[in-house]
């Protein structure tokens, strides 16, 4: 193999064209403008943390300011039924056994308030 | 900020001519070879660099790259064109008759390879490229180049030798 290779290498190759010179000439004398890479140039590893941590911190800050202040404390009773007063409802709403059900929904988040008389029969709002 | 400093592009385009310069020998020979004509391989190597000089920076492997595009480019002419006559010798026609015969048993015997091995052949002998940057170049392991090499060598070597004796008899 080693003969033969040799002797490849020993014979002469097929010469480029002049014409191939002369278009090469001027391609590099008046080269053409690079093409803009504003997406694909390289960045580097600092750059693109230093991006992530900033974008971060800016999002948990307009988070914060968007957020109500009393909406971030919902761990209070958010609900808060004020109801007619009537025969049944005291023994319905203060009564241990009765409240074990959820009648109002979570008894650990709901408030109850028995007024004496109402326009409405019953009215919800939430605080 | 997004275009090379004006020194910087002049740096680029003289770089990358004195490494067409040094390797357009090279270059033409492998185009020839993948394209069969003389023009298209022309064309394709013209197309590289002036692909290579609007990419505005220089790959972290020139040579390997270069050749990689130079192979992607003949291949779309080649595909466009669909010739189907033969590939165009890559060795000059030089020297006495025996020479000329020698030189076209070797081009028949040449394209008697598959395409790989036979660019393995041109790349390494023509081209003076390592294993290692025939690999970078086509995308596949050392250890397939090596074996396209030395089967395309082998291939070769058998059709040389079997064509010899048969001229003899």
């Amino acid at each position: 193999m080693k003969d033969l290779e040799k002797w490849l290498r020993a014979r002469a190759l097929a010469k480029p064209p002049e014409n191939l010179g002369k278009r090469m000439e001027r391609l590099f004398a008046a080269p053409p403008a690079p093409r803009r890479r504003l997406f694909s140039r390289p960045v580097a590893l600092w750059q693109s943390v230093a991006a992530c941590v900033l974008f971060a911190l800016g999002g948990y800050w307009l988070h914060g300011n968007r957020t109500a202040p009393e909406q971030r404390h919902a761990d209070a009773p958010s609900t808060v039924y004020i109801i007619q007063s009537g025969p049944i409802i005291p023994s319905r709403v203060f009564d241990a056994t009765v409240r074990k059900k959820p009648f109002l929904g979570d008894p650990a988040e709901t408030s109850v308030l028995v007024v004496p008389a109402l326009d409405d029969a019953t009215e919800k709002g939430t605080v | 900020m997004l275009k090379p400093e004006p020194n910087t592009l002049s740096e680029f385009v003289n770089s990358i001519r004195e490494f067409y310069t040094a390797h357009r020998q090279e270059l033409f020979t492998y185009a020839l070879a993948l394209t069969r004509s003389h023009d298209a391989a022309e064309d394709v190597i013209h197309t590289v660099f002036y692909n290579l000089l609007r990419r505005g920076r220089a790959p972290r492997e020139l040579r390997p790259y270069v050749f990689r595009c130079i192979r992607n480019a003949a291949l779309d002419a080649a595909r466009r064109s669909a010739r189907d006559d033969g590939p165009e010798p890559v060795f000059a026609r030089e020297g006495g008759a025996e020479d000329l015969a020698l030189l076209a048993r070797l081009d028949e015997s040449l394209a008697a390879l598959s395409d790989d091995e036979r660019e393995s052949i041109i790349l390494k002998i023509c081209d003076g490229l390592t294993l290692r940057e025939i690999a970078a170049a086509r995308r596949v392991s050392i250890n397939t180049a090596a074996a396209w090499y030395r089967r395309g060598m082998d291939k070769l070597r058998t059709m040389m030798k079997k064509e010899a004796t048969d001229e003899r008899s």
